[in-house]
């Protein structure tokens, strides 16, 4: 049986009266939220987008920074494709995710799972943990940079002591880009962490009981409930560990300046150098615009994947 | 109790996709946004008659100096002189701001871009301001050394920047170091005794040697390795520019002597890691014992233990100062600023004795460009052979110019130098006839 409220008991023309009331209030709403926004969308056109178009229309054409730029069709990007410098930097970027991004990962879930256990001494350790995050990459480079010295590390001198070889973290082509991996994953794992671990205080205990009553060891709560339920997580973390791994310049540019030897080279350090020190900026946005690519095919792929292992409890 | 990372009612799934795009876009954004520029053109710096701005990366202590510079000039002057100091990378800042027409009056220009700055016109030629009579420094006032990269690539006339001051390559030791590997004459003494050969040098590496401490090093970039064949009376570049370094014969038996050094290790490869973070660390921590590098490195040896002085490079007669490789800047006028009078008279007064000498005295880290100015190299008698650091810049030379203007040559030679020394396997004709080819264009 119908109800009739006060709002129901209207009149027609009353009615149309409330639709314009609400629609104008809508109006007045939105405009009111694009107002708010606007200084942040002005900044975002301005600084972000604008500069973004204008780099995707530059890898079309051959410009020196200065003077007239001209049209070059694909000939910027079949360059870019074809110089085996930019191959071996390809390599070395994918072997720095490689590294960097499981090592970041099974390091973060370690340690947040050990911290979990830990809880009186928790805030110490993410507070202890997290403070590389905050350090600006150079001074971390910078300290790392006395760390690999081969001559004075103190690094070398506890590997030599227990018996083990002392690398030349960052001469040894085959060293330096594992020596970037973890530099990269030391200063990243603070974030990692307290994602684990927000992501471990998310898991329901009802369900970790549930299987240590059915006689479930550590090791199986870990694989079949934790893991499981932390692939969200684990998901995100991913997603953006590859996007920041695939970008690596900073520590690169502090270790070597402009002069980094082949095997130390990234595909963002050799945007900056061909733009900055060959001042080829097309051929530097033909490479940054594939680089996007790149990332926008991996990210697609892990959206694509995750329905196979990611599990959503809602 | 819920389980989710996000409150469910958004829908976690498109949450983090959006979440996800999102920072994809961001990420790319800064990789992509950095190869874009303004448009070329639009006004130049100051207005007419109005404020001279000017630009360089120098930050404390040399920028507190430069902006009391600044000040004094704006009272001397009689307009406002201001020092933009670039924090971040300089060269991008500077290409970003000649690129909308918003550079400053006048800049600091390094070697890698002097070239590029020329043939693209962002720069106004000297060469009529200092011949009018009226400019307060004379070209004959700087070492001849010192500005060949500021002229065009092509050898067309014109001078398109002064040094603003200079570092040339000296021999650095430690003389507690020395001691104790039983070295009992030092380089200077040597060099005071007319014996500083390359055999001296030989025989004390190889005392060195025996220690558990490095004898000298030797890095990838051109100022590094350069002055081992000058030095020993190699010709590195001819007339035109070429270089002939493959062909030289005093230069191939510096090679061979170098190669011979780097075998025994007497002498160590540094790798190519830059200036400031490979050999200054091990030579300020006590591990190698002499070092091959410039006047910048004197501040941090006073705040050290151990003792310290400065010889030239060795030569084949044991007496002379040969020409070496100097690390240089250039000032250069914006040839877009409308106040171009202010800014030459700006930059004739900023490399002037008096502006040098207001600049570098008081525990400064550089040498005069200019002659006449003994006492600021010579200052608090440190280092004891001071003295000798003008006298190196008067035979040294600058970056060639067959390096810089051409990009490429500038970027791979390193690259290329670091591959080959850390092989190892090369010898000097084919390590310098390589060299040679990227220089000359071959390749």
């Amino acid at each position: 049986m119908a109800v009739l409220t006060a709002s129901s008991r209207t009149r027609p023309g009353q009615e149309s009266g409330n639709a314009g009331t609400r629609r104008r209030r809508r109006r007045k709403d939105t405009t009111a939220g694009y107002l708010f926004l606007t200084p942040q969308l002005l900044g975002m056109v301005v600084f972000m987008v604008g500069p973004l178009l204008f780099a995707l229309v530059l890898a079309f054409y051959h410009w020196d920074g200065f003077g007239t730029r001209s049209f070059v069709g694909l000939s910027n990007f079949v360059d870019v494709l074809s110089d085996p410098r930019i191959q071996r930097s390809a390599v070395n970027t994918v072997w720095y995710t490689v590294l960097q991004v499981p090592g970041l990962m099974i390091a973060g879930l370690f340690f947040a799972v050990l911290m979990q256990r830990t809880p009186k001494l928790t805030p110490v350790y993410r507070v202890a943990f997290f403070a590389p995050v905050i350090t600006s990459s150079v001074a971390v480079a910078a300290i790392w940079l006395w760390l690999f010295n081969p001559d004075i590390s103190p690094v070398n001198s506890a590997l030599r002591n227990i018996g083990l070889p002392a690398p030349n973290w960052l001469q040894d082509p085959g060293f330096v880009i594992p020596s970037f991996a973890i530099v990269g994953i030391w200063q990243a794992l603070g974030y990692q962490l307290v994602m684990f671990m927000a992501g471990l205080q998310s898991i329901d205990r009802s369900c970790l009981e549930a299987a240590e009553i059915d006689g479930c060891s550590e090791w199986q709560k870990l694989q079949r409930i934790t893991i499981p339920l932390l692939s969200p997580t684990i998901l995100f973390l991913s997603i953006t560990s590859i996007l920041g791994s695939f970008q690596v310049f900073d520590y690169i540019y502090v270790f070597f300046g402009t002069t980094a030897p082949d095997a130390a080279r990234t595909i963002v350090y050799e945007v900056v150098q061909i733009a900055f020190q060959e001042f080829n900026f097309g051929q530097a946005s033909a490479l940054a615009f594939l680089l996007f690519l790149a990332l926008l095919a991996v990210t697609g792929l892990q959206l694509t994947a995750q329905k196979r292992w990611v599990h959503y409890s809602e | 109790m819920s389980n989710s990372l996000f409150p469910s009612d958004i829908g976690r799934r498109n949450v983090l996709r959006a979440g996800l795009f999102a920072g994809l876009g961001l990420a790319a954004a800064p990789s992509l946004a950095a190869c874009s520029g303004g448009s070329a053109g639009a006004s130049g710096g100051a207005s007419a008659g109005g404020p001279i701005k000017w630009a360089g990366w120098d930050g404390p202590p040399s920028s507190e100096r430069f902006i009391q510079l600044s000040e004094n000039l704006t009272s001397k002057m009689g307009v406002q002189v201001t020092y933009q100091q670039v924090v971040g990378d300089y060269l991008a800042k500077l290409l970003s701001q000649l690129s909308a027409g918003a550079a400053p009056d006048a800049f600091y220009v390094g070697d890698i871009y002097m070239s590029k700055l020329i043939e693209t016109k962002q720069l106004l030629d000297l060469t009529p301001y200092l011949n009018s009579g009226s400019a307060a420094v004379k070209l004959d006032d700087f070492y001849e050394g010192l500005y060949p990269w500021c002229r065009p690539a092509d050898g067309s006339p014109g001078l398109f920047g002064l040094p603003t001051d200079c570092n040339p390559a000296v021999f650095w030791f430690n003389k507690d170091l020395l001691a104790e590997a039983g070295v009992t004459t030092d380089p200077a003494a040597h060099f005071d005794a007319g014996t500083w050969t390359q055999d001296t040098l030989t025989d004390m590496l190889d005392k060195i040697r025996a220690t558990d401490k490095k004898g000298l090093l030797v890095g990838s970039g051109w100022f590094d390795w350069f002055g081992w064949m000058s030095t020993f009376g190699g010709t590195l570049f001819d007339e035109s520019g070429k270089a002939v370094f493959d062909d030289d014969a005093k230069s191939q038996e510096a090679l061979a002597w170098l190669f011979e050094q780097l075998k025994s290790g007497n002498i160590s490869y540094s790798g190519s890691l830059p200036q400031g973070q490979s050999g200054d660390t091990l030579f300020y921590a006590g591990q190698v014992a002499t070092y091959s590098s410039a006047r910048y490195v004197l501040p941090n040896l006073k705040k050290l233990k151990f003792g310290y002085d400065m010889a030239p490079f060795p030569s084949l007669s044991g007496k002379d100062i040969m020409p070496v490789p100097i690390n240089t800047a250039a000032l250069s006028v914006n040839i877009n600023s409308k106040n171009q009078a202010k800014a030459l008279e700006f930059l004739a007064n900023f490399v002037s004795a008096e502006g040098q000498k207001f600049r570098l005295s008081g525990g400064g880290n550089a040498v005069p460009s200019i002659r006449g100015l003994d006492e600021i190299v010579t200052e608090d008698n440190l280092p004891s052979h001071g003295k000798l650091f003008n006298d190196i810049a008067a035979k040294g030379y600058a970056v060639p110019r067959a390096i810089i203007s051409n990009p490429t040559v500038a970027t791979e030679l390193p690259k290329i130098v670091d591959q080959m020394f850390k092989a190892g396997n090369e010898t000097p004709k084919s390590f310098s006839g390589k060299l040679v080819k990227l220089i000359n264009g071959g390749s």
